[in-house]
């Protein structure tokens, strides 16, 4: 039964959480009662809600004791990916302000009926604010607990915010349809993993994964839990778009509005990664040892098609999107290589997590400058947009620079700390096989994160200068994402101590 | 005895209706029939001795949802020439084939299970006394959380549909 | 007699029937009414679970998973609204993405 007792320490337990519903609350307030400012006070408040939320979380960090609240985790690893996801909320924050300001401006004077239109043709820029705030919170929920039907619903809390995000832009036919073909794809996906979680649940009578070592199999039915984590494992592959599971993803990564999609490919990918790293290691108490041949027979197919894809893209987010499935995949390498004899060890995780919060920044450090690439008519996202833009634009270009290199892996940047860390486990564990593969693949995208670079500094002077003026939350978020992505690379080892303590609460 | 038909009479009715509404050009239709498919799996819910569950199952589903669908039918106003049968294509094909032999491999692990018969449950069971006390206590967290889940749904749809 | 087998083998069915309505038609609204013919046949394993355990869980979470369904549903229609002005079509082979 509930008492006093049980509320006060949900409540401390879930601070962060409570903290962002708050603030969310608050937006859809502020949004009611200023609508004119055009979302400027939302955006704000949010911010500032955030903030705070980040600051508690920081604190429950440092604070170190876990606090055990039923159906509500607070360990060493929920807090890093609290830490975590919030840095990506806030993150995507500045991005789509400055977004919506830039088309703002780029669009009131040029055509009305461009397609992307006037600033009043998108969505009410406030509400995107509210949502962010609960795709958050759904996330936090996606693996801030061991009972899997509270991380479900978190999941849905996700998703459903994040199809309205990508459908953002009303008026742009692209941005509808990737909203559409993002959400059939979803719902199918989430139904997979409801009918694996249910499945499971009629073989073990359990629903939480802390309660897995409890439970007896019967040797008649040892093969339910089996048939329960493969239709699971292929709803997270289609989350974490992995192949076989990721042909939705160019679609709907190209259509949806340049701050949503680096939203999408960092926080989804987080959070549903941080749930299945749970999930594996609970799995470790049931007879399921088709898993690990499952992940590296994905972890192959992946690197080779998120890497060959890339090359032939003409559309920078295209080849971004073929890019996060890969980098998809070098995580999926990370874990799969914790098998040592059908048992998966949780301590491999620490470079998986690492990688995870290198990725976020270099990933959402990409998709800022792409924001700022507005046009009259259309997002000028394509390679040929490009053009010059070293000379046009050379902080910009400078930046971009820096994303991309960091995304290959070059030794001063954090791409290469982070994939030094999964290829060094994988070589430790035996799985020499699969790091040079993922070192041959790192070679081959070489190819597409190069070709950025060639198109800005060697192709010739710009037609004309694209794009509008940086705006200062975008400056912001620029600046974070390079100084992190070079900071972590430089001096790593403060960041992978944290994920290592992160890692040692999966158990 | 009056179970097993039971059982085969709702459940051969869900399915049929299922199948019906895969199969219709007019959506109206396919809504109509979808309700019958609802309405099959309450009675089942009943004979699982689940009578809150088969109550909801009507009211939201039957009830709500697929006033929301055939509301949305009318709102759209489809033009004739639009509700054709789709053409039949390999792809397709494959699909359904792979799709059957899911359900086929899913079915024949089923069937290994031990046949247990269904242990008689204690009073009350499903009732909704009993199931609210479970919702409100130990399950209060997913119920909040659903909360901001419904008002996700309310703030989206508002942003996919208000009037510019 | 009945036992858990009848009811996971008609979940099973359903759910197949479910997907295959995803796949094969191109029409969204009856896309999106598979799509509700999924989640019902997961309920319907959830409450024939929870009857075969003889515990009452699965009819909590059978309660929000319907939840999550009308969410689903709601968000669906409301993006198929979107689109219907844009495009006046509901059919997924008149897109440039999602032909086929």
């Amino acid at each position: 039964m509930i008492d006093l007792q049980y509320l006060i320490s949900l409540f401390h337990a879930g601070l962060p959480i409570w903290i962002l519903t708050g603030t969310g609350l608050v937006c859809l307030l502020t949004d009611g009662l200023w609508p004119k400012k055009g979302g400027t006070a939302v955006f704000i408040v949010g911010f500032l809600g955030m903030a705070v939320a980040l600051f508690f979380a920081f604190r429950q960090w440092l604070s170190g004791e876990t606090i055990a609240q039923d159906l509500l985790v607070s360990d060493k690893a929920t807090r890093f990916f609290v830490i975590l996801v919030i840095f990506i909320g806030l993150l995507h924050l500045l991005n789509s302000a400055s977004y919506f300001r830039l088309l703002g401006k780029v669009s009131a004077g040029g055509s009305p009926a461009g397609r992307l239109g006037p600033a009043g043709r998108l969505g009410p820029a406030g509400d995107m604010v509210t949502l962010t705030l609960f795709a958050v919170v759904g996330m936090i929920f996606l693996f801030a607990s061991d009972h899997l039907i509270v991380n479900f619903i978190g999941l849905e809390t996700m998703s459903l915010a994040v199809y309205v995000m990508v459908g953002f832009n009303r008026r742009d036919v692209r941005s509808g349809e990737a909203a559409m073909k993002y959400y059939v794809m979803g719902s199918v996906a989430s139904a997979l993993l409801l009918y694996g979680i249910v499945l499971l649940y009629g073989a073990v009578g359990e629903f939480r994964l802390s309660e897995f070592h409890k439970v007896a199999i019967f040797p008649d039915t040892a093969f339910l839990p089996r048939i329960a984590v493969v239709l699971m494992l292929g709803g997270f592959f289609f989350k974490l778009a992995l192949v076989p599971f990721h042909f939705w993803v160019p679609d709907v990564y190209e259509g949806a509005p340049t701050p949503v999609t680096g939203f999408m490919a960092t926080g989804v990918k987080v959070a549903a990664f941080a749930l299945f790293i749970r999930v594996l290691t609970a799995l470790n108490y049931l007879p399921t040892a088709v898993v690990s041949q499952v992940l590296q027979i994905c972890v192959i197919l992946t690197l080779l098609v998120g890497n060959l894809a890339a090359i032939v893209q003409d559309n920078v987010k295209r080849m971004l999107a073929y890019s996060s499935i890969s980098h998809a995949g070098y995580l999926l390498l990370g874990l799969s290589v914790g098998y040592q004899s059908g048992k998966f060890d949780p301590s491999v995780s620490s470079a998986v997590l690492f990688y995870l919060a290198g990725y976020s920044c270099m990933t959402l450090g990409a998709f800022a400058v792409l924001s700022v690439m507005v046009d009259e008519k259309r997002e000028a996202t394509q390679f040929a947009d490009l053009t010059g833009l070293g000379y046009s634009r050379p902080v910009l270009a400078a930046v971009f620079s820096l994303f991309m290199i960091s995304l290959l892996g070059v030794p001063p940047t954090v791409g290469f700390a982070a994939k030094y860390g999964i290829f060094s486990f994988a070589v430790k564990n035996g799985f020499i096989g699969l790091a040079v593969l993922g070192m041959i693949t790192t070679v081959i995208s070489a190819y597409y994160y190069l070709r950025p670079l060639v198109m800005m500094y060697f192709c010739g002077a710009p037609e004309k200068v694209k794009g509008g003026e940086i705006p200062f939350p975008l400056m912001l978020s620029l600046v974070f994402c390079a100084v992190a992505v070079i900071l972590l690379g430089i001096w790593p080892l403060p960041y992978i101590d944290m994920a290592q303590k992160a890692a040692t609460a999966f158990k | 005895m009056s179970e097993i038909f039971l059982f085969y009479l709702f459940g051969g009715l869900s399915v049929l209706m299922t199948l019906l509404m895969i199969f219709q050009t007019n959506p109206v239709a396919s809504a109509i029939y979808l309700v019958g498919a609802f309405f099959g799996l309450a009675a089942l819910y009943v004979l699982l001795s689940a009578p809150f569950v088969a109550v909801l199952q009507v009211l939201v589903y039957a009830g709500a949802i697929m006033v929301l669908f055939t509301f949305v039918i009318m709102l759209l106003n489809i033009r004739k020439e639009e509700l054709v049968y789709d053409r039949v294509t390999w792809r397709k094909t494959a699909v359904v084939l792979t799709a059957l032999f899911f359900a086929g491999f899913l079915i024949w692990h089923f069937l290994k299970i031990p046949v247990v018969p269904f242990a008689p449950v204690e009073e009350g069971f499903g009732e909704v006394h009993k199931v609210g006390r479970l919702m409100f206590s130990k399950y209060l967290i997913p119920f909040e959380l659903t909360s901001v889940l419904l008002l996700v749904a309310i703030i989206g749809a508002l942003v996919l549909g208000k009037k510019e | 007699m009945i036992t858990i087998h009848h009811y996971l083998i008609l979940s099973a069915l359903l759910f197949t029937l479910g997907l295959l309505g995803v796949v094969i038609r191109k029409n969204l609204l009856i896309v999106l009414m598979s799509l509700e013919v999924l989640m019902n046949a997961i309920n319907l394993l959830l409450i024939a679970v929870s009857r075969y355990l003889g515990r009452m869980d699965g009819h909590v979470v059978a309660f929000f998973i319907m939840t999550v369904a009308a969410a689903e549903a709601g968000i669906g229609l409301a993006i198929v609204v979107t689109l219907f002005r844009n495009r006046r079509t509901i059919k997924t082979t008149d897109w440039r993405i999602m032909g086929g």
